[in-house]
């Protein structure tokens, strides 16, 4: 499976979700983030990668300056002690994705809410987000105090 | 400082330059004759039907400077060799025909113009004299020198500074020289030694234009920024030195006296503080901003998080005070400094697709160019004018990244302490 694959099969199953508001490739700041989600007036941005995941660090910390929840996204066999605790320490989340439910995530490490976030970028994504489709809420699961 | 290709590229837009928007002031034409001692498939583009042709500014400089470099470049298809310029006379025209082309383009381009008519007004019917559209100085033909081609290259380049003297003389103008070596023979003194007293054997050079390939003194080692300090004080024995493509640290050196004759240093807007020899290609544009205390453009990202860690975003005055108050940020920062800035970072997003994959960049606005482009030379002015001491700087440059340790990367941020103990180690006691 390529990363693109991986993200566009969460996305179609995102999609069938009644209007709600998603998008890729959402620009950030001169980064693009491969999925974000907008939660009532909250952001949570989702970095997929395959086997990288110190670079999909890098790039979430980075996210975090407009999105007030970052995840990254890998599958569930390639998650280790290693990357939990990378993650913890970086102060964003971990997602896999779950095949059997409805929603396509199941929360590893909940994100912390970011203390980052610069009001402009962050409207730039709910701009963004607002032009896509959709409006219904995704689970609040995503979004950890 | 107009580069040749430019100038050959687009001479009625260079001449309208000099001419209008930027009368009066002085300007020296580069002539960029190591251009044809590199592949020549980096002097082609791409025509259609996939053929290589030479770029069209190329095939000017050619014919302009002379058949020595037509015979290789266009007849044979081949690099500029040494062998081309060790007959003295073929040197002397290759010479002749490179400071022709600085002398004469922009000024035949400027007699042509529009404003010719009012320039010949004035000087009839007012005491002001037409101007003349002369570059202020002619540059010598010269070649890139590394260490593996030095002794074939630097007596090539000796010889063109002894013809183009002569040249020089006879048109009246002061000539430089333009002397262009790679990193590698910046840190070997006894090349460098050796490059210095062969110039210093050519009577008659007014300036010394220096370029060291891809030196960027933001990730340069202490040991390169001496030896940079080092070539520039050997030269500066013979004539005043300058360093085309520079940044802070040497603003820095220049404005401190810490090399007499160090006249100082040139760059283009936002760009240009190093450059490479071989072009590498442009990139994607990004949004970045000038950040003063760190004397280095910075990804948009990182200027957030610096201006937060400087307390730059509490207050339109701490941002002033902290930050930058040019006339630019008085401009564009309110009071609410913190949505203010984004005036620096303002892009579009464009989304194509490659490879089946959709992929967003974004390019910066016009508006965002503008200000920031004001904005660095309105800081550049400021740098190059103000009154210095090495531990002023020294002091303020490890502040700075004392403050920004734990926000950016040491990357970004790790010139600080290399340039403060440089400085210091430099100035005199």
């Amino acid at each position: 499976m390529t990363e693109q694959l991986f993200v566009s099969s969460v996305y179609k199953r995102l999609v069938e979700h009644e209007g709600i508001r998603i998008g890729v490739e959402v620009p950030l700041l001169g980064r693009s983030v491969d999925l974000a989600i907008m939660l009532d007036d909250e952001v949570i941005s989702v970095e997929f990668k395959l086997k990288n995941w110190r670079r999909a660090i890098s790039q979430a910390k980075d996210h975090r300056l407009g999105a007030d929840y970052a995840y990254i996204c890998m599958p569930r066999e390639r998650i280790s002690a290693a990357v939990i605790e990378a993650v913890r320490k970086g102060g964003i989340g971990l997602l896999t994705v779950d095949t059997n439910e409805h929603w396509p995530f199941e929360v590893v490490v909940g994100a912390p809410r970011s203390k980052d976030v610069w009001p402009p970028a962050k409207q730039m994504v709910i701009d963004h987000l607002r032009r896509s489709t959709g409006s219904k809420l995704a689970p609040r699961e995503l979004a950890c105090a | 400082m107009l580069n040749a290709n430019i100038v050959a590229h687009m001479p009625t837009a260079m001449a309208s330059i000099v001419t209008q928007k930027a009368r009066n002031k002085p300007y020296i034409l580069d002539p960029q004759t190591h251009a044809f001692q590199h592949d020549i498939a980096l002097l082609q583009s791409t025509a259609s039907g996939n053929q290589k042709k030479l770029r069209r500014s190329i095939d000017t400089l050619i014919r302009d400077y002379g058949s020595i470099v037509k015979d290789a470049i266009i007849d044979q298809e081949r690099p500029l060799d040494p062998s081309d310029l060790t007959d003295d006379n073929a040197c002397k025209a290759f010479c002749q025909g490179v400071l022709k082309f600085q002398i004469d383009t922009l000024s035949k381009e400027a007699k042509q113009s529009d404003s010719q008519k009012y320039y010949r007004y004035l000087a009839s019917n007012t005491n002001t004299p037409a101007p003349s559209f002369r570059p202020t100085m002619v540059v010598a033909p010269y070649f890139y020198l590394t260490s593996t081609g030095l002794r074939s290259w630097l007596p090539i380049n000796i010889n063109c500074a002894r013809n183009s003297v002569t040249y020089a003389n006879d048109t009246g103008l002061p000539l430089a020289v333009e002397i262009v070596i790679s990193r590698g023979l910046l840190v070997d003194e006894a090349s460098v030694n050796s490059i210095v007293a062969e110039y210093a054997q050519v009577a008659g050079i007014a300036a010394f234009l220096v370029w060291v390939d891809d030196f960027s003194e933001h990730s340069a080692s202490a040991e390169e920024l001496r030896r940079f300090v080092a070539l520039i004080r050997q030269l500066a024995n013979v004539a005043p030195v300058v360093n085309l493509y520079g940044g802070y640290f040497s603003t820095a050196i220049q404005r401190l006296g810490i090399v007499p004759g160090f006249a100082g240093v040139t760059h283009s807007l936002e760009y240009g503080e190093d450059r490479s020899v071989i072009p590498v290609g442009g990139g994607v544009p990004v949004a970045k901003f000038y950040l003063p205390s760190l004397h280095k453009r910075v990804n948009f990202r990182d200027a957030i998080r610096a201006i937060r860690a400087l307390d730059g975003f509490a207050s339109k005055a701490s941002f002033h005070a902290t930050i930058c108050d040019c006339k630019e940020c008085q401009k564009v920062i309110d009071d609410d400094p913190e949505s203010s800035f984004d005036a620096y970072g303002r892009t579009k997003a464009v989304s194509y697709m490659n490879r089946g994959r959709k992929v967003t960049r974004e390019y910066p606005l016009t508006e965002t160019r503008m200000h920031t482009v004001s904005h660095y030379m309105h800081r550049k002015r400021i740098e190059f004018s103000q009154k210095v001491t090495a531990s002023d700087i020294a002091a303020r440059l490890r502040s700075t990244q004392e403050q920004l340790s734990n926000k950016l990367q040491p990357e970004v941020i790790g010139h600080c302490e290399i340039w403060a103990s440089v400085i210091e180690s430099l100035a005199p006691s």
